[in-house]
């Protein structure tokens, strides 16, 4: 081995180290931007989190230490909306893989008109989320005026509350958020079948009993890596849900939707308490950590 | 497909592309209605619009659009918008398209660990960035400015972007580089004369992407901005939670809001499709 | 023109060794041929020559100076890579002129240049073109059109014909020794076609396994080979091989197996004394197998009787199969010769052009 005067790496003639110095300064911006912008902020979220520092009421601001997440484990909205989030996240995940999927299969084998499809399929994800949830306050669900009201009435099941009554609105933003993202699984999963090599499924055709055994043995896993990838983007967004609930229902009726993320929003924003915000803020970024390490783990043990 | 003889298999294959038709059907319906919907009432007089049962044909109007264009906040809104998402895209892609090719193509430094950092960059929740950054903001009096949403909204957009354009240069052959050493260029040219030419496809992409992304955001948007850079997001909610019942004008915005996107979503499709299940396929 | 000298030439990819203790001596004005199976670590050779892959240990000399440090570009080389590397974005004529741009050579200069070399090549008229446009013919010319507007004192090439059609790369092989001929420029070549090599190198390094087995010119590794590997990578159809006992018998030394027995010539028993009792391999070329014969016209040395197995009909000439207990010996024979599939056949041995190598150095005994 060549090793240089007193370095213990392999030797690297000097163009080549050039080479990669300039590498660095392309990336530095970069990195540099994320840093101020994404990794400082969050810092001093944490720090702020640590204060008392009520916008409305400047002469009580100090420092308190871990006093606002002692409130916090005791504050009922919040264990609220961990449960609101909770249902929030599973449900619109599970409908999101399961509906995907299910579509997927029923397309991947015609070929015929997957064009006018795709383009259809892609709609709702590009429309801005804040339109999507006023539209579907409006347009949609406004009793008897909405399309979907109107349908309803006309299929004789009657009016429905939508967005008014508690439980109802949870199961309408669910609906919206799922509406909205489901194509995301759909051209994923369809993609990810069109990818599967033909011989190992025509071979199932013989081998297994039905149709749902082939399913689940042989198509399942072989597209396992697709689907965990979509929980994973799906649940990622659906923890950090804005717009969407926001615009059709505020958060309400009362906090039936709120999901932390709006609680979080609603306490610095509207409340102005921004140091208890920014403890909820940390929680739901430890929360996200957490899943994200979660799933981290189980690709790398599973794959 | 192999083919089968019996009647029953027959039939049952009939059955089939019967329910796959009709599924086909169903799913162009629900996905594309609600905005065939929403265009519809945009042009529908104030009370055809609330005429029940709702009507398909009707005499149609642009009173709500030109309404909708007076009310100041709206104009300005949908300028706003497309000032910042400009912005926005273009100083993207001025530091992630040499940060992709990078991270695609040379061993440089840390980098393992930087990219490491990209993907956490990902995972931060806005919610927990706009806290700090509102509080920051405020104590610099840079609210209600176009440099502090383009700043946030970036950060929406870079690490993607970052992610998308090494995908794009890792699809170059090596030997296209290998050649270019051979032939003397320097590190720069490299890049700029025989790299970059190659992928503008992608960089057109990533471009779209980071566009949409700014012009639809919202939360930062609403946090941020004031009655100066008040983009249109801000603007079509601030619009409707005044007036709840005025849904000619709303849906003329809404029509404003999503028409830009869609159309350039209809040109690009294809690539806006396979760079959404690119990360998805490649794992 | 230039002389190339790689000196203990080791290169390491983490933990593997891709080629170590690499020695060779390329002579100014050569056509030298790197010859081997794939992963045998002649690219690795060809690309540290070109400074694609930093060596780990060794040195490198072009011309008289050692260029380890040096950058590819200063290094005056060219290279043709296998996919050729044309820039897609630009035309030929920008292709070729590519390198001098980046010297910053005055543009008549090019023009000039590129002129006179697209005239040498035939591609003249296809200067405004873009590489998508061209044939695979045509793209290879540009290639080597963008490395002769070079100058370089040695070209290297890395299996510049694989990617072409088999008729095209009968003509390219011999535009490309005309070339040679012309501007008799040092060059490096790199393929792992044994037929491409014989008929293009001055002299050939067989390698595999990341060492050199043999440099010779081709007649030289064809007539003499010095090891297993070399015998039966060199000729087309392969040596044949057969492993067998050296016995002792009255006449002299036999090599035996169950089904065959020849008698080895005595020029040759000398050096097998040491031999009796163990078992060699038998190395003998299809050529040098000659029948089939008739049963009485053949005295019984050396001759065997075996069945035919396979037939391969090449038009000039045939290839023959033969069964003979657990070896398989394929013979060449006249393209009218009577043989059937299944049916017996009596051959006899050219002994006095037979190999033999020790079973377990695989070098050559005698």
């Amino acid at each position: 081995m060549i090793y240089g005067k007193g370095q213990k790496k392999p030797y690297k003639p000097e163009y080549l180290r050039r080479h990669e110095r300039f590498g660095f300064w392309m990336i530095a911006p970069s990195m540099f931007f994320l840093f101020i912008m994404a990794a400082f902020p969050l810092i001093i979220l944490v720090i702020m989190s640590g204060f008392q520092l009520d916008l409305t009421c400047p002469a009580g601001n100090r420092w308190v230490g871990l006093d606002n997440y002692i409130e916090m484990m005791r504050d009922s909205r919040f264990w609220h909306a961990m449960k609101v989030t909770a249902i929030y996240t599973f449900s619109t995940v599970l409908l999101q893989v399961i509906t995907g999927l299910a579509l997927a299969m029923a397309f991947f084998r015609s070929f015929r008109g997957q064009g006018i499809l795709r383009v259809s399929v892609l709609l709702p994800m590009i429309l801005a989320p804040v339109v999507v949830g006023l539209a579907f306050r409006t347009m949609i669900m406004t009793p008897e005026y909405g399309i979907l009201d109107y349908f309803f009435i006309w299929l004789g099941l009657g009016s429905k509350p939508w967005l008014v009554a508690p439980n109802w609105a949870l199961f309408s933003v669910i609906i919206i958020h799922t509406w909205q993202w489901t194509p995301f699984a759909f051209l994923v999963f369809l993609a990810s079948l069109n990818g599967l090599p033909m011989e190992p499924l025509e071979a199932a055709q013989l081998d297994a009993r039905n149709s749902w055994q082939r399913f689940c043995h042989v198509i399942l896993p072989m597209i396992r890596p697709a689907v965990v990838i979509v929980i994973i983007f799906r649940t990622m967004i659906a923890l950090r849900a804005f717009a969407a609930i926001f615009s059709a229902t505020g958060g309400g009726p009362g906090t039936a939707t709120e999901i932390l993320n709006l609680y979080t929003y609603r306490e610095s924003f509207n409340s102005l308490n921004l140091g208890y915000g920014a403890a909820l803020g940390t929680s739901l970024l430890v929360i996200t950590v957490l899943v994200s390490m979660f799933f981290f783990r189980m690709r790398k043990s599973r794959i | 497909m192999k083919e089968s003889c019996s009647a029953k298999s027959e039939k049952k294959r009939w059955l089939r592309s019967g329910i796959v038709s009709g599924l086909y059907f169903l799913m162009i319906f629900i996905w594309a209605f609600p905005v065939f919907w929403v265009v519809l009432t945009s042009f529908k007089g104030r009370t055809e619009i609330f005429t029940l049962p709702p009507t398909i044909i009707f005499k149609p109007t642009i009173e709500h659009y030109i309404e909708a264009l007076l009310t100041h906040d709206i104009l300005s809104g949908v300028v706003n918008s497309f000032i910042v998402a400009c912005g926005v895209t273009l100083i993207t892609l001025i530091i992630a398209v040499p940060a992709g090719y990078a991270f695609s193509r040379i061993q440089f430094p840390f980098r393992d660990r930087l990219s490491f950092f990209a993907l956490l960059a990902q995972m931060a929740p806005p919610i927990g960035l706009i806290i700090p950054c509102f509080f920051l903001l405020s104590r610099i009096r840079m609210l209600d400015t176009y440099t502090g949403l383009i700043a946030i909204h970036m950060t929406l957009t870079v690490p993607f972007s970052i992610w998308l354009m090494i995908t794009y240069f890792q699809d170059l052959p090596k030997s296209l580089e290998e050649a270019a050493i051979m032939d003397g260029v320097s590190h720069f040219n490299m890049f700029r004369k025989v790299a970059l030419p190659n992928v503008w496809g992608g960089v057109g992409v990533t471009a779209i992407f980071a566009f949409i992304e700014s012009w639809n955001e919202f939360l930062y948007a609403v946090v941020l901005t004031g009655s100066r850079t008040k983009t249109a997001p801000v603007a079509i909610f601030g619009f409707l939670a005044a007036e709840e019942s005025r849904w000619g004008p709303f849906t003329a915005t809404g029509v404003l809001i999503m028409a830009p996107v869609i159309m350039v979503a209809l040109v690009a499709q294809r690539q806006i499709v396979r760079g959404m299940t690119m990360g998805a396929t490649k794992g | 023109m230039a002389e190339v000298r790689l000196v203990n030439v080791t290169k390491n990819f983490g933990k593997v060794c891709a080629v170590k203790n690499f020695n060779l001596h390329i002579k100014d004005g050569e056509f030298l041929i790197l010859v081997g199976p794939s992963g045998c670590g002649k690219s690795t050779i060809l690309r540290s020559i070109a400074g694609l892959e930093v060596i780990s240990d060794g040195e490198i000399h072009i011309g008289d100076r050692i260029v380890n440090d040096v950058h590819p570009r200063d290094r005056d080389i060219a290279m043709v890579f296998q996919n050729y590397a044309l820039y897609p974005h630009m035309d030929v004529f920008q292709n070729m002129a590519f390198s001098l741009m980046q010297k910053k050579v005055p543009k008549n200069e090019i023009n000039q240049v590129v002129a006179n070399t697209s005239k040498l090549l035939g591609i003249h008229d296809l200067l405004g073109r873009k590489p998508s446009q061209l044939s695979g013919g045509q793209r290879q010319r540009v290639a080597l059109g963008r490395a002769i507007v070079r100058s370089p004192q040695v070209f290297l090439f890395d299996e510049p014909l694989s990617n072409l059609d088999a008729k095209l790369r009968i003509v390219m092989r011999t535009e490309l020794l005309d070339l040679h001929q012309k501007l008799k420029i040092t060059t490096i070549y790199v393929t792992h076609d044994q037929v491409e090599a014989m008929t293009m190198g001055d002299r050939l390094v067989v390698m595999s396994g990341g060492r050199i087995r043999q440099v010779d010119t081709p007649q030289n590794l064809y007539d003499h080979p010095v090891n297993l590997f070399v015998a039966g990578f060199i000729g087309s159809p392969p040596m044949n091989f057969v492993e067998c006992g050296i016995e002792k018998a009255p006449q002299g030394l036999h090599a035996k197996t169950e089904a065959l027995d020849f008698q080895i010539p005595v020029d040759r028993a000398g050096g097998l004394q040491k031999y009796i009792g163990r078992n060699v391999i038998l190395g003998i070329r299809p050529e040098h197998i000659v029948g089939p014969l008739s049963e009485e016209k053949v005295d019984k040395r050396d001759a065997f009787r075996s069945v035919v197995w396979l037939v391969e009909r090449l038009g000039s000439e045939k290839l023959v199969h033969l069964r003979a207990g657990d070896s398989t010996l394929v013979v060449k024979t006249a393209r009218h010769a009577d043989v059937k599939t299944g049916e017996k056949a009596t051959f006899v041995v050219h002994m006095e052009s037979a190999y033999f190598f020790d079973k377990e150095t695989e070098e050559l005994i005698v």
